[in-house]
Parts: structure tokens; C-alpha cells; sequence
């Protein structure tokens, strides 16, 4: 249904509220109905009562001409006429009888005040006249053997029965028009009911309440999706907020360890006289737990901004085999005192991409150094480096350790994750969160696969930098 | 070399003129960006190390200020401020460098000498420390007179820490200069490189050049 544009207009440039719309729309139609009914049986009716008044005085002239012919005198006739009046509340009968000359031989009383002969209408057919008094009449008149007969019956039933069938109309519509406006509300009122359950509901959700959710089934079909849809933003939402909270419990637990490190023995190196060399220790000491502070402190900073999109990559075009090759240098006595072999295997032929070059190898140098560290002696760590498609690198780092369980694998690049409490040590557990967050940056992804006793591989996708949009 | 510290926080300002100060330079500080601004029009300093945040005109305006009166004054931004934006922002209004706090002193010092470096000064070729001897050009290396085997990576690191004579480098800054990259320092890479230096440069000769900083790095130095 297409909605008539100035009510649309209206309630828009009110600001009217739903079901005050609905309201108003509910009151206009019911209210246009009543009136478009009411005014078909009003004319009906109408026609029905004139043609009734309309017959009564055809019907007198016909009884006039019959009484005159039958020889009855003119003023008895009138007389007659004038006491036949077969409906109490019918107004006057007016009849007159003329002669040739146009001299008046009988008429009832008052009619030459009220209907001078000049006005009737020499009509069998009767015409509406209005007589001196205002009041409307029907007349009609024929001659009868020369003389000229003139009948008038009040229209009557037209200002008897109309004119109050009028004002019992007009009440009538004001009382339609305030049902129709009430029950309308209740409707729209109800039938919104369940969109102010679903914003209370929505209200009443805080930080503390985020595992409430809407009772999808209870709403119409209509407000289904809105609500399954908002449920699901609260699952995100109560996810996130949850990772959050859980990332800054991990962080004062990570700050808490080398702070107290640091409060502890200074508290107790100020507690006494000691040598300088023991100063020294302890201040050397301190340092350190400061070093692992500040560097906890950056790393988180990093993840927060790559995290964010607001670190911007300098990308350049590299030579892949020779990033590999100066990671290998990098990472070969590292590997060399853990009695592991580093390899490094370029496709042929030679691979180049356009990325961010320290990035990618602070990641995967971090891979390396997982990878080593998790390396028996005399196995092997694999860097490779093939095209994935699209200008797209895929940079693989396998160990051959003794792998990790299926169920760490969706969470190892989570921050603080640790598939081994007995990981802990000096290490944040930040290492592979920052290798998906560059890998991220670039547009690409990370992937783990691994089998328990066999070894684990980590995959970082490079993507090409793909135009803007 | 003169340096003005433009730093309102006084912890900071007095930790950083004291340890520049027993470093080798003279050292000003303003604890305010009027009097930051005011002094390092004067003219008199080689390099200015600028806060963000002062009370007064804050350092972005300073910086401005130096660059829109055309004065060559090497500035270097040091500030918790560690947005992108923010390195950007002081890279392209002309600062020389920008050091994220918490920073590790020695870097500071590093960081200094490049930039007050990059000047006409020029390194000898041949460094000698002790009785170690570095040929820049030749790529050689010898202790009291007999050569030392290196590869050319073991090389590059005996030169910075050669060239830094005295100075102590941090993990990070070796990582940057010798394999230009900016390494995650939980790993102990740097360490396994040092110790394989120590094996050729320290250990046959009785005598240590090579020394651990704890908490802060490596210094090349003849100790008494």
C-alpha cells in the first residue's frame, strides 16, 4: 500500500513515534470508512424520503381531479383535502382551485400568504417551491374542465427526518473518531510491545551482564533477525571483552613477577651497609628485571598498534632468498650451540616480494627461535620459502620437536598462550602473536600444523600488496 | 659538544644530564618549552633532546620554531608518546631521530654519536685498542700482530664494536648495525655471536677486550 505522501510528511516532520503513526494511520482509515459508509446510506436514504413526499403530492392532485369531476364543489373539495391529511405529523396541504380568469374560487387558509398562485408551476409532474415562510414544498398542477387546480405538500420528511439523522451523524463520527484514535493506540501498543521488551532487554545489558541474551523465540518473525543478530554481537562482544580482560590479568601478571624482583631487592639492599661490589650486583640485577619490564612494555605497545591497523608497513620489493640467507646468519650459532642444523630452501626460481623487510624478519626470526628452541639436538629446523599465488609468499618453518597437542593448536597465537606451563621462564608468550599480527598487516595469515613426536610447521603468508579498495 | 635537555619531568632530566655529563658532554636543561625554545635559539648547542609533552610551547612547536628559522641544529625527539603518527609527525618536521621511551641509556648515547657524527669527522682506517688492530679498508684483523681468522659478518660486529671504542652497545643497536634488523631481543642471538667472537678475539690472548654490560650490552674496551 502506498502511503499518501502529506500524512507520511506529517508524522515524519513531527517526529511522531511509532505507534503514535500507527495510531494515527489506525484512526484516519477507520474513520474514512465510517464516513464513506455513512454517506451512501445518507443519500439513500434522502432519495427514498423525497420520492415520499414527492408521492403524497401527486397523489392529492390526482384526488383533487377526481373530486372535481365527480361534481363535488370547489370549497368542499379544498375542505376535504385539507382534512385528509393521513399522517399526523405531515405539515399543511395546501390546495387551491382557480378559475379561467384566474380569479381564486376556493383555497385552503394561509396558502395565499405562504404560496401566491403565481409560484406553483404549471406541472403535473410536482416542483420544489419555496414558500414565503422559508419552508420547501412540493407542487404540482393540472386543469380540470377549465379551471386550473394548484396542490403544495410540505416537503417535510426531508427537514423531520434528515436534519437530525445529520446531527446524530456528526456526534457519531466525533465518538468513531475518538474509538477509532483509542483502540488504535492500543493496537499499535500492543503490537509493538515486543520491540520494548527487546530495548529493555537491550538496555539492561552492562559489562557485567554480557552473558544475557535476547529470547529470540518469544519474538514475532519479523523482529527475529534483528534479535538473532544483536545476540550475536553480544557473543563477539562478550568474547573480546573477555580477551581483554583476560590479556590485562596476563600483563600484571607478567609486570608483577620482575617488579617485585626489582622492590624486593633494593628494599633489602637499602637495608643495610653493604660493599660497593654488592651494590653494584644488586643494581646490576634490578637492571635487568628493568630491561625484561621495558621490552615487555614495547612488545605490548607493538601488538596494540599492528593490532589496530595503525602501524604503517614500508613496504619494498625483497629478494626472499637473500632475507632467508641473513636470517640463517643471524640464527645459525644459536642453532649451532643447540646442536641443531638450519636449512634454507628458496624456490626456484628466485622469489621476490613486496614487503616490509624488518617486519618479516622479526617474524620470522621469532619462528626460528620457537623452532630452535624446541629442536632436539641433531634434528633439523627448515626454513622454506615458496609462491603461494596472487604475488602472494609463503615462508614455512618446520622443527622436528616433539610437537604440540591438538588442543593448544587453535590458541597458540593468542598472547600469553603457553602450550607448556613449564614454558614460562624469561619468555612473554608474545612471540607468535607478533608473527600474526605482521602476517596480518601484510594482509596475509599464519597456519600451524603439528604432530605430536613428529615435529610442528608454522606457515606465514606474505600477501601482495593489492590495490587500493 | 654542548647538549640542551628540554624535559619537564625532573627524574628524567636529572638522570640524563648526569650520565651525559660523566658521557663527556656539557649539559643544559630546561624544565620548560619557553625557556627550551628560547635557549636553543641561542645558537650554542650541537644537539637538542626535545620532550613532546611541556608545559609552556610543547616540542612539536620548538622543533617547528628551530626548523622555520633555518638553524642546522640536530634534534632529537625523546618521549612516551610511541604512536606512528607521532615518529612520523617528528621525522617530518625535521627531527634527526625519535627514542620511545622506556630506552635503554646507551642506546641514547649510541644514537647521539651518529647523529653528531654525521658530520665531515672521519674514522682512521686502522683502529687499535690495546694490541687488537682493525683494517676498515683491508677487512683484517689482528692481535699483537697475529691475524685473527673472521668471517665477514664476525667482522662487521669487531668493527662497531671497534668504532664504539669505549662505548657500551646494546643488543638492539648491534642487531640494527650489523644485521640491519630490529630484532626481538628475547632471543639471545646477539649473545651467541658475541660469545663466538670472544672464542677468536678474547680467548687465545689471555686478555678480555670484550666485556658484558649486565642489563645494558657490550663494550670493546682495554680495561687495566
Amino acid at each position: 500500500m502506498t502511503v499518501p505522501r502529506p500524512i507520511a510528511l506529517l508524522c515524519r516532520r513531527l517526529k511522531l513515534s511509532l505507534a503514535a503513526r500507527l495510531t494515527v494511520w489506525f484512526a484516519v482509515m477507520a474513520f474514512a470508512m465510517l464516513f464513506a459508509a455513512s454517506l451512501l446510506m445518507y443519500w439513500r436514504v434522502a432519495a427514498h424520503l423525497t420520492g415520499e413526499d414527492e408521492f403524497v403530492a401527486r397523489m392529492r392532485l390526482m384526488l383533487v381531479e377526481a373530486l372535481l369531476t365527480d361534481a363535488v364543489p370547489a370549497p368542499d373539495t379544498v375542505q376535504i383535502i385539507a382534512n385528509s391529511t393521513d399522517r399526523p405529523s405531515d405539515g399543511p396541504m395546501y390546495v387551491r382551485v382557480l378559475l379561467p380568469g384566474g380569479d381564486v374560487l376556493a383555497q385552503t387558509d394561509g396558502m395565499d400568504g405562504e404560496l401566491p398562485a403565481a409560484i406553483i408551476p404549471v406541472s403535473r409532474k410536482p416542483v420544489r417551491v419555496l414558500g414565503a415562510s422559508g419552508r420547501a414544498y412540493w407542487a404540482a398542477s393540472s386543469k380540470v374542465m377549465g379551471d386550473t387546480v394548484q396542490v403544495a405538500a410540505e416537503a417535510d420528511d426531508e427537514v423531520r427526518l434528515l436534519a437530525p439523522y445529520r446531527g446524530h451523524m456528526g456526534v457519531l463520527f466525533g465518538l468513531a473518531f475518538l474509538a477509532a484514535g483509542v483502540i488504535g493506540h492500543r493496537i499499535a501498543r500492543h503490537g509493538l510491545q515486543p520491540v520494548v521488551t527487546l530495548v529493555e532487554t537491550m538496555r539492561g545489558i552492562e559489562t557485567t551482564t554480557l552473558d544475557k541474551r535476547i529470547d529470540v523465540a518469544r519474538l514475532p518473525i519479523e523482529l527475529t533477525a534483528l534479535g538473532e543478530t544483536f545476540n550475536d554481537m553480544l557473543e563477539r562482544l562478550q568474547r573480546s571483552f573477555n580477551r581483554v580482560a583476560q590479556c590485562s590479568d596476563d600483563i600484571a601478571h607478567q609486570l608483577r613477577t620482575p617488579l617485585g624482583i626489582v622492590r624486593g631487592q633494593i628494599e633489602v639492599a637499602l637495608g643495610a651497609q653493604r660493599s660497593p661490589a654488592d651494590y653494584r650486583e644488586i643494581l646490576e640485577s634490578s637492571l635487568e628485571e628493568i630491561v625484561t619490564l621495558s621490552d615487555l612494555v614495547h612488545r605490548m605497545l607493538f601488538l596494540a598498534r599492528a593490532e589496530n591497523q595503525a602501524m604503517a608497513l614500508s613496504r619494498e620489493e625483497t629478494d626472499i632468498g637473500r632475507l632467508l640467507s641473513s636470517v640463517h646468519d643471524l640464527y645459525e650459532p644459536v642453532a649451532g650451540e643447540a646442536g641443531v642444523a638450519l636449512e634454507v630452501s628458496v624456490a626456484d626460481p628466485p622469489l621476490a616480494a613486496s614487503i616490509d623487510r624488518l617486519l618479516t624478519l622479526r617474524a620470522i626470526g621469532n619462528l626460528v627461535s620457537n623452532a630452535i628452541r624446541h629442536a632436539p639436538p641433531g634434528s633439523t629446523v627448515a626454513i622454506q620459502a615458496a609462491p603461494g599465488g596472487g604475488g602472494d609468499v609463503r615462508i614455512t618453518v618446520a622443527d622436528t620437536g616433539q610437537g604440540i597437542a591438538a588442543d593448544h593448536l587453535p590458541h597458540m597465537f593468542e598472547r600469553f598462550y603457553r602450550a607448556e606451563p613449564s614454558d614460562s621462564g624469561a619468555r612473554s608468550g608474545l612471540g607468535l602473536a607478533i608473527v600474526k599480527a605482521i602476517a596480518a598487516l601484510h594482509g596475509g595469515g599464519v597456519g600451524i600444523v603439528s604432530t605430536p613426536g613428529q615435529g610442528t610447521r608454522v606457515t606465514i603468508t606474505f600477501a601482495a600488496p593489492r590495490p587500493a579498495g | 659538544m654542548k647538549i640542551l635537555i628540554v624535559e619537564d619531568e625532573k627524574k628524567s632530566a636529572d638522570y640524563l644530564k648526569k650520565g651525559l655529563q660523566e658521557t663527556g658532554f656539557v649539559v643544559d636543561v630546561a624544565d620548560n618549552g619557553d625557556d627550551g625554545l628560547e635557549m636553543s635559539l641561542r645558537g650554542e648547542y650541537d644537539i637538542v633532546l626535545l620532550d613532546i609533552t611541556l608545559p609552556g610551547c610543547d616540542g612539536w612547536h620548538i622543533l617547528t620554531e628551530i626548523r622555520r628559522r633555518g638553524l642546522d641544529l640536530p634534534v632529537m625527539f625523546l618521549t612516551a608518546r610511541d604512536g606512528v603518527n607521532d615518529r612520523v609527525k617528528g621525522l617530518e618536521l625535521g627531527a634527526d631521530d625519535y627514542l620511545p621511551k622506556p630506552f635503554a641509556f646507551s642506546e641514547l648515547v649510541a644514537r647521539l654519536r651518529t647523529i653528531l657524527r654525521r658530520g665531515p669527522a672521519r674514522q682512521a682506517d686502522v683502529l687499535s685498542i690495546g694490541d687488537l688492530e682493525v683494517d676498515s679498508t683491508r677487512r683484517r684483523a689482528a692481535r699483537g700482530g697475529q691475524r685473527i681468522d673472521l668471517t665477514p659478518k664476525e667482522f662487521n660486529l669487531l668493527l662497531l664494536l671497534c668504532r664504539r671504542n669505549g662505548e657500551v652497545l646494546t643488543r638492539t643497536y648491534i642487531a640494527e648495525q650489523v644485521w640491519d634488523m630490529n630484532f626481538d631481543s628475547e632471543t639471545n642471538v646477539i649473545d651467541v655471536h658475541i660469545r663466538r667472537l670472544r672464542q677468536k678475539v678474547d680467548d687465545p690472548f689471555g686478555v678480555p677486550l670484550i666485556h658484558t654490560v649486565r642489563g645494558v650490552g657490550y663494550v670493546l674496551e682495554a680495561r687495566p
